[in-house]
């Protein structure tokens, strides 16, 4: 009866699966999309293929420890999915550095896009992804479950395992650190604007 | 616009997976959820590492998730004596921490008062993590340093639950002043919370673990979460009352996640610990014992096990103080 798994909380439904393990494949129906957009932000859409298949054999194994007191799962996979992607976290790397030299982004690179977006968008896209390439890892993991998975403060040191201090602490370094660079990548284009008006 | 919306715009344009995108992760998890040893999965308590401000209002619904029955019957985890003297030094352990709390003031601090926690938490195979932050008592505000700068963070909302320090020692402070009342409580808030999952007929507490080994998880995880600030009669009454439940073990000559000698107090057969100081029986730690089940890759579960003893996880509060305020240890 979908109508009624669908009123399940995922405490719910892992609880259920632990009596009937097929019941788990609702957690993947639910939040697969989610987390595959996510690892396909930081390693593009075929390696977060093999991200959520093994974000979820391994949620599915760990099952039996979830708490089942946190009635909505997603930062226990995000959790599970974070260690996934750190297996790719050069690739990450890379691909940040090859959008900020070149402002070609080999992650997106064939999906629809409109040129004028493109160049519009441009010279912001390529100072950002060479502050997150910038940034330590685990800052990075922190901005990046608040900005694009939309994790709470909470929900990222559950996921991560942190306090929430650390949380704060990283998120507001993460920021600031971008903030800087964004700022000097400005400054460099006033420069060469004054060096042009010069020559 | 700030740097945060700037960051949620990079990349935007990558969209939702394709149904085929999706196929074989889910092929893969139906294959596993086919595969033998599925149907098998050992249940664990949960392993709430989330201290001082994080715990949420995991105060009585986190000590509860289910573990099989039978769990209970798996041998007791080396070194240090059989099953029998663990019984034995348990009730040794909780009646003389019973005691010697029992004759302690009550220490509440002021809701204004600061406290500094420093805290490690260890995970088999990976650096050891610490962290120092100060805490309101009233949980109305936290404080951490960055860069030799103290931040310090006022929450706009109340704090709620024992997702605090105050509440947490509330939670304790406002148990029963009896033993067996103090278990009729825990029993209260447990078919409070489990009731609605309790089978027609089943059992009136949960269908999957006694009584007592909810009863068990249900007060240790209260002391666990008051290790800031406990209200030290309320303590004693909850070792009295842990004394009552048959199968609790103790272990002695153990180290906490910072070398020091600890006491660690299980249900019979489960992996984890809490971690008393042997000379004031205050809460200092948690661990986790493989108990020869755990696989050193989760991905593949024929492979080889962490042996039993091995310590899968350990945290520890290395210090806790009163101060006057933040940035002061």
């Amino acid at each position: 009866m979908p109508g009624v798994e669908s009123d399940r909380s995922d405490a719910d439904v892992i609880e259920r699966s632990q009596e009937v393990p097929e019941a788990f494949a609702g957690l993947y129906d639910r939040h697969a999309a989610a987390i595959f957009r996510f690892a396909a932000r930081r390693l593009g859409r075929q390696a977060a293929e093999d991200v959520i298949a093994e974000t979820f054999l391994a949620a599915f194994w760990r099952r039996g420890r979830y708490d089942l007191s946190r009635s909505d799962a997603r930062p226990w996979l995000y959790g599970i999915a974070v260690n996934v992607i750190g297996k790719h976290r050069r690739g990450e790397v890379r691909s940040l550095r090859a959008l900020a030299r070149t402002g070609v982004d080999p992650l997106t690179d064939g999906e629809f896009e409109r040129a004028d977006d493109r160049v519009a968008a441009g010279a912001m896209r390529r100072e950002l992804a060479a502050a997150l390439a910038a940034l330590p890892a685990e800052h990075r993991e922190v901005l990046l479950l608040v900005a694009w998975a939309d994790l709470s403060y909470e929900e990222v040191g559950f996921a991560l395992g942190i306090p929430i201090g650390t949380v704060r602490s990283r998120l507001s370094r993460a920021r600031r650190r971008v903030r800087e660079e964004l700022a000097r990548a400005d400054r460099d284009v006033v420069d060469k604007e004054l060096s042009h008006e010069r020559a | 616009m700030n740097e945060l919306d700037l960051v949620r715009e990079l990349r935007a344009d990558i969209g939702a997976p394709t149904d085929i995108q999706l196929a074989a992760g889910h092929e893969q998890l139906l294959a596993a959820i086919g595969a033998p040893g599925s149907r098998q999965l050992r249940r664990r308590p949960p392993r709430t590492r989330y201290l001082g401000g994080v715990l949420a209002a995991a105060v009585v619904a986190a000590a509860l998730v289910l573990v099989l029955e039978g769990s209970g019957t798996s041998t007791p985890l080396a070194p240090g004596g059989g099953t029998e003297a663990r019984v034995r030094l348990a009730s040794q352990v909780l009646r003389a921490a019973a005691s010697s709390l029992a004759s302690q003031p009550a220490a509440r601090p002021d809701p204004h008062q600061w406290i500094y926690g420093s805290f490690v938490a260890r995970a088999i195979g990976q650096p050891a993590q610490s962290n120092e932050e100060w805490s309101r008592f009233d949980g109305r505000q936290s404080a951490y340093a960055q860069d030799g700068q103290l931040v310090v963070h006022t929450s706009p909302v109340p704090p709620s639950g024992a997702s605090y320090p105050m509440g947490a020692y509330h939670a304790l402070a406002s148990l029963p002043s009896s033993p067996t009342a103090v278990l009729r409580a825990a029993d209260r808030t447990i078919v409070a919370t489990r009731g609605s999952v309790a089978p027609p007929g089943g059992s009136p507490i949960g269908h999957h673990q006694t009584r007592q080994q909810l009863e068990f998880q249900f007060l240790t995880q209260l002391l666990w979460q008051a290790a800031q600030a406990a209200p030290a009669r309320a303590e004693a009454v909850v070792f009295r009352a842990l004394a009552t439940l048959p199968g609790v073990t103790a272990q002695s000559g153990i180290t906490d996640a910072v070398g020091r000698p600890a006491i660690g107090l299980s249900d019979v057969g489960d992996e984890q610990q809490l971690l008393l100081d042997p000379r004031t029986y205050k809460v200092t730690g948690l661990r986790t014992i493989s108990d020869g089940s755990w696989p050193m890759n989760v991905m593949a579960r024929s492979g080889p096990k962490y042996p039993r003893g091995t310590v899968i996880e350990s945290d520890a509060w290395v210090k806790i103080a009163l101060v006057s305020r933040p940035g002061e240890r």
